[in-house]
């Protein structure tokens, strides 16, 4: 249906608006959802040592 | 508060003739003479609803929209009909004009506009997340010509615009390059370019949130009113369900205005997936544009 509206022209897709939900330097495990709170998994972050 | 130029009593009000507003110089005079022609623009719990304005004035819509090229048009203009056509609802070209300008900017917004703030979209996806349902469909389907000769251009109208009915499927928007290379290294000509070709020209209205969200009834810039060829929007994704987010392009959810966004072709596709809902739904996002009837006048 993405491919069918787009490729209609019926809509034209420019830019997407993430959220910046944080900054880390090191390498951190997250997994934010758009739909959730940005602490919503908590209990699954990690971080690499 | 300043009210807008267009409304200001001591100035034109907007008006080519200062006496178009009657002897009591209402404002909105002239919008009303514009929309209720064609149906709009009417308050419906004014008194003596059922017209607005001098009667003596009012020009039946039928003679009027044909007689003259800047009468109001009847109805609403996305309906596909002869006295009403617009060329982003009719004409391919037009249409793919506009996404070939899409396609030849949108690296620069998302890169030099924006930057990480909203980076640009892949070329034709409107859902983007989750990421399971983003289309890895990155074709743009704009068709480039390579070596005609200027002769098989399609002949343009008066001032460049096109006639009505000139052959219009005829013409194809023909871009000089659309890799991103050419594009990054001529930004500007690769999205002037296509913008020539079709000989279409357009014009840039940019409403305030403030007036577009207001219930202004005798402004035509408002939400309920408002009436262009092509819209830019922002939209927000509320439910990581895209089926729920795509039912605006179909018949059970497309509607803006009450006019019909999308064409019948989307409406049997949604059809065909609300019967098989349940086991196709993983394949939603993996429909080939093969299958997309172009839409032609």
């Amino acid at each position: 249906m993405n491919d069918l509206a787009c490729g209609d022209q019926a809509v034209i897709p420019v830019v997407y608006r993430p959220r910046v939900a944080g900054h880390a330097t090191a390498s951190c495990r997250l997994r934010i959802s758009g739909w959730d709170n940005d602490i919503g998994n908590l209990q699954d972050w990690y971080r690499e040592a | 508060m300043r009210q807008p130029a267009a409304l200001r009593h001591d100035r034109d009000e907007g008006r080519r003739r200062r006496g178009l507003g009657g002897a009591r110089r209402a404002a909105d005079r002239r919008v009303r003479l514009c929309l209720e022609p064609a149906g709009r623009g009417r308050d419906p719990a004014a008194a003596g609803k059922g017209r607005q304005g001098p009667r003596r004035d009012h020009r039946p819509a039928a003679t009027s929209s044909t007689s003259s090229s800047t009468a109001p048009i009847p109805g609403p203009r996305s309906t596909a009909s002869a006295r009403a056509s617009r060329p982003s609802t009719r004409c391919c070209p037009i249409r793919r004009c506009a996404q070939a300008l899409g396609a030849a900017g949108r690296p620069q917004v998302g890169a030099r506009i924006t930057s990480t703030a909203a980076p640009a979209s892949r070329p034709a996806n409107f859902v983007n997340n989750p990421e399971r349902f983003r289309s890895k469909n990155d074709e743009v389907r704009v068709q480039r010509r390579q070596g005609e000769p200027d002769s098989s251009r399609r002949p343009a109208g008066r001032r460049g615009r096109r006639h009505p009915g000139q052959g219009r499927q005829e013409a194809e928007v023909r871009l000089p390059d659309l890799d991103q290379h050419s594009r990054a290294r001529r930004p500007r000509r690769s999205s002037s370019r296509p913008a020539r070709r079709p000989a279409s020209t357009s014009e840039l209205k940019s409403v305030t949130a403030s007036v577009f969200f207001s219930s202004d009834v005798a402004n035509p810039d408002t939400y309920t009113k408002f009436y262009c060829d092509i819209q830019m929007y922002t939209t927000t994704m509320t439910q990581p369900d895209p089926e729920t987010f795509m039912n605006q392009f179909t018949s059970v959810g497309g509607r803006h205005q009450g006019e019909q966004v999308a064409g019948p072709q989307h409406h049997a596709l949604a059809a065909t997936r609300s019967t098989t809902r349940r086991s196709a739904r993983p394949k939603a996002s993996s429909i080939r544009s093969s299958a997309r009837p172009c839409s032609s006048a």
